[in-house]
């Protein structure tokens, strides 16, 4: 079963997701990661920029401390990690649990006498364990051998400092304000760059392709570790081993302050580099030139069957491909037909491999090939192509510009209203049984917890645009019931009592709902669905969306009524009802960034908005994050202060270099609390209708001729 | 962390995920695979002449007597027959039986489909006529897609040798290619041996009889 949110396999663990990518071909890279997850030396960062779009997944363990940290080259200057650490010991005998957030800019590029410069917050948003921040420089010596040097406060200012120099411009500088908001999560920016501070450098050297050599001098006084006696610092000079087994694995090792052994792992991944440029499989149909002069002949419209038999053969092609011929409406001179594309991600080598299907099944009076997908049963848009340029433009040397010049985009609606749907397409009943797994992850007792068990999914197309579905999930085995973590929030808990869901939901209705696709008009795109939205909600849910064809700004609005379900997942329901709901503006700012402001009701009835930022890459992937403000205080909302995350959409063609239109989506929340959540309803629009509008359709129409 | 436990659960969900329809992909279908055939001997894959002995009058008869080519991807030594599939003016596509595309113009390369890394489309608008007179200093321009679905162009220059034996060797962007022509008595390409791509490599095209 394959339809769009069918194809969203929510919820399998993001990480091992990651680790399991292939080798994408990194080049010789001269930059390594530190113990924090970033590149730098061994402890402390240079001012060195990973690729453009890589991810790196890395664990780095020494004296009772992990860091698992996940990095992101958000544009070639500016990159981000999360870091989900454990310290051993860090309060009395308590192992501590911290999450932190890095941003690091590099804002000179090296030259042949200047090296790079980089600003850098380390822990910037967060209880503060790690926070630092720094300033460093990093020049090649020769391109084998990097020296770095740089200026560290906070945690990168307690040894040896001195008086902040900053102090020249303010005697604010000199002192570092104590202390972190109760509740952490927030943003410390009054700490930023004041205090102490201190130098810390140190070379790399790359000995060989694979292998590094590292020496640094530490800034880092690690004065509550030693104190709680993790280790004895003896010494600011660290020695690292950094060694790479693999394209896309790197293993490190290192001597630190004078005392202590440690280890690390880099597994690396670039969204920008999937496993085959282009993907293997089928060719697609070669195109078929009319003869000449046969163009004129309208004979074939007079035959009785010729239509029906028409529609049949093109269906048979579109199945050969992995496509649905939905309608199709035939013409003396031109023909529309509707099509179900289920299995490439890139809209236009669907588009592309249909209008080449129709230069074989079409009679040859038909000049004009207008192809319209369409998902849950609405067209999405319209592209119009000449038959003549299909014919004349295959395998021409500038066939993907000239193609995509001369297609026409247009606005679909209305498109079906006559039409002739195939047979046995509605009403259809369709099922699949498979497996599932649902992880919940940072609690202090078990930092991931994993059920797993079967699933049933069914679906039945009543009519176009009028679906039921429904997913019953059988937990087998897995350990999140086992966590004990009683919810201590301070307003309506919405979102907080997941862990009884999870001991009470063995046998679970996760959703069961009527929607209703359809198109008030041009532009206009609408939804709605009734019954078991997901596994703690049910009620309605309704969402317009308006989003010209080849508009880079779309506005959308939604509203809903939900009630608590039953912890047990079935039928019931709770007392708790709210009624909730969003306006949202999403807008493409090109080059892959996309922008998404989402302002309105939550579920624990607060108001406020949520700001989403998003890299997409044309192949299907997309890394993002996102932050929810509402009118719950700081101190309500509890731990974390504001609720954040991060988000990550990979293609499963990435990973198996051929088409199969499924896609793992996931969100990464350091902290789940009751402020700021959203009922999660599925079939929401603006995703699936972006993919078939522009700039999207632009942006991969190099594989219109694939 | 009792996840060991949920492996071999996980394992025989995706191999008895079943359904109303075919599914085609799952995560670990290409693992297992290769899992199943673990200790069976690798298939020896056929060589030209293999293939040559197998085209018999009757398989000819079986593909409809459309014209058959061989097709030797030299990097991995894979040997396929080539079945003509359709004629777009100068343009001949030929199909492997496992769906995979090669479009030639008048004999030389122009495309690829289905091995990735394709070569979308090469532009030899001058290397046809200087096969023939021995050009020199011939652009020859390669497109294929990058990771994220984008053109990106190869361009070459080619200087060409030999009358009934063609060398085409061409330099650009750091590269350096030979292709070779062998021409018939009508001056039409008979076999050749020509570059797709920095990961494919060469592949030989020659008559199938």
């Amino acid at each position: 079963m394959r339809k769009p949110h069918f194809n969203t396999l929510y919820g399998l663990l993001p990480l091992a997701a990651l680790s399991a990518l292939p080798a994408s071909a990194v080049a010789q890279q001269s930059y390594s990661y530190n113990s924090y997850g970033t590149p730098g030396l061994i402890d402390m960062p240079t001012a060195e920029s990973a690729e453009d779009a890589e991810l790196a997944l890395s664990i780095s363990h020494f004296a009772g401390s992990t860091r698992n940290t996940l990095s992101f080259q958000i544009t070639p200057r500016l990159s981000g990690s999360f870091r989900y650490s454990k310290i051993e010991n860090y309060v009395g005998t308590r192992t501590l649990f911290d999450r932190s957030f890095d941003l690091r800019f590099r804002f000179v590029d090296e030259g042949r006498y200047r090296p790079s410069m980089a600003v850098g917050l380390q822990d910037f948003i967060g209880t503060g364990v790690y926070s630092g921040e720094y300033v460093v420089a990093t020049k090649h010596v020769t391109p084998r051998l990097t020296v770095t040097g740089g200026l560290g406060w906070g945690r990168l200012g307690s040894y040896n400092s001195f008086t902040n120099p900053l102090g020249i411009i303010d005697q604010r500088f000199e002192e570092r304000p104590v202390g972190t908001a109760a509740t952490g999560g927030q943003i410390e920016s009054a700490k930023w760059f004041r205090g102490d501070a201190a130098f810390f450098g140190g070379i790399a050297w790359q000995a060989t392709d694979r292998l590094t050599l590292k020496a640094e001098y530490s800034s880092d006084a690690y004065p509550r570790e030693t104190s709680q006696g993790l280790f004895e610092r003896k010494s600011p000079l660290n020695f690292g081993v950094d060694y790479q087994l693999r394209d896309n694995l790197r293993m490190q090792a290192y001597y630190l302050y004078g005392s202590e052994v440690g280890v690390s792992f880099n597994v690396l991944t670039n969204p920008r580099k999937p496993a085959i440029n282009g993907g293997v499989g089928p060719a697609p149909l070669p195109v078929k030139r009319r003869i000449a002069g046969q163009a004129g002949n309208l004979g074939w419209a007079g035959e009785p069957d010729a239509k029906a038999s028409i529609q049949a053969q093109t269906a048979s092609l579109l199945a050969k491909d992995g496509m649905v011929l939905e309608a199709l409406k035939l013409g003396g001179r031109s023909a529309t037909v509707h099509i179900r594309n289920d299995r490439y991600l890139a809209r236009p080598e669907a588009i592309g491999r249909t209008a080449r299907i129709l230069t074989q099944t079409m009679p040859a009076s038909v000049e004009q090939f207008t192809i319209i997908p369409v998902e849950n049963g609405i067209p999405l848009s319209a592209t119009t192509l000449n038959r003549s340029d299909m014919e004349d433009l295959e395998y021409a040397p500038d066939a993907t510009w000239t193609s995509y010049a001369r297609a026409d985009i247009n606005d679909a609606a209305g498109s079906l209203d006559d039409a002739t749907y195939a047979a046995d397409l509605y009403p259809k009943f369709r099922w699949s049984v498979g497996p599932y797994v649902s992880a919940s992850y940072f609690d202090p007792q078990e930092p991931v917890r994993v059920d797993a068990g079967l699933q049933l999914k069914a679906r039945y197309d009543i009519a176009p645009g009028w679906i039921v579905s429904g997913t019953l999930q059988q937990r087998l085995a897995g350990n999140r019931k086992d966590a004990t973590r009683v919810s201590d929030s301070k307003i309506q808990r919405v979102r907080s009592d997941s862990n009884r869901y999870a001991q009470e939901g063995d046998t679970a209705i996760k959703d069961l709902t009527l929607s209703h696709y359809f198109r008030p008009g041009k532009d206009l795109y609408g939804r709605v669905t009734v019954g078991y939205l997901e596994s703690m909600y049910g009620g309605i849910s309704s969402e317009l969306l308006w989003k010209p064809v080849g508009s880079r700004l779309a506005f959308g609005g939604e509203i809903n009524y939900v009630k608590q379900r039953d912890f047990d997942q079935r039928l019931g329901f709770q007392d708790y009802g709210v009624a909730t709901g969003h306006l949202s503006g999403y807008y493409d700012f090109g080059n892959g960034y996309h922008g998404q402001i989402d302002a309105g009701r939550y579920l624990a009835g607060d108001w406020g908005a949520t700001i989403t930022l998003d890299r997409t890459f044309a192949n299907g992937w997309s890394v993002g994050a996102y932050a929810t403000f509402t009118d719950v205080s700081f101190d309500d909302f509890g731990e974390g202060s504001f609720d954040k995350g991060l988000r990550f959409t990979v293609p499963l063609d990435h990973l198996l270099g051929k088409p199969t239109g499924r896609t793992y989506k996931t969100v990464i929340q350091p902290l789940s609390r009751d402020g700021g959540a959203r009922v999660n309803v599925q079939g929401r629009l603006y995703d699936t209708v972006r993919s078939y509008h522009d700039p999207e359709l632009k942006n991969s129409w190099g594989r219109f001729w694939r | 962390m009792k996840i060991k436990h949920l492996l071999p659960l996980l394992v025989t969900g995706f191999l008895t995920a079943c359904g109303s329809e075919p599914r085609e992909n799952t995560v670990l279908g290409p693992y297992l695979q290769g899992l199943q055939n673990l200790g069976r001997p690798a298939p020896v894959s056929p060589s030209a002449e293999d293939i040559r002995d197998q085209i018999t009058p009757e398989v000819r008869a079986e593909l409809g007597g459309a014209p058959l080519m061989i097709a030797v991807l030299e990097k991995n030594n894979l040997a396929s027959v080539l079945i003509e599939e359709r004629r777009n003016r100068n343009l001949v596509t030929y199909f492997t039986p496992d769906g995979i595309s090669l479009t030639l113009k008048d004999g030389v390369l122009v495309g690829t489909r289905g091995l990735g890394f394709d070569l979308m489309s090469a532009d030899v608008a001058d290397i046809l006529p200087a096969i023939q007179r021995n050009g020199r200093e011939v652009v020859r321009i390669h497109r294929y897609l990058d990771g994220e679905d984008q053109i990106v162009i190869q361009s070459f220059v080619c200087d060409f040798q030999g009358r009934r034996e063609v060398t085409e060797t061409c330099y650009g962007d750091g590269l350096k290619i030979e292709n070779s022509y062998r021409i018939g008595g009508t001056g039409k390409i008979v076999s050749s041996r020509q570059w797709i791509g920095v990961e494919q490599g060469y592949v030989r095209l020659e008559p199938a009889s």
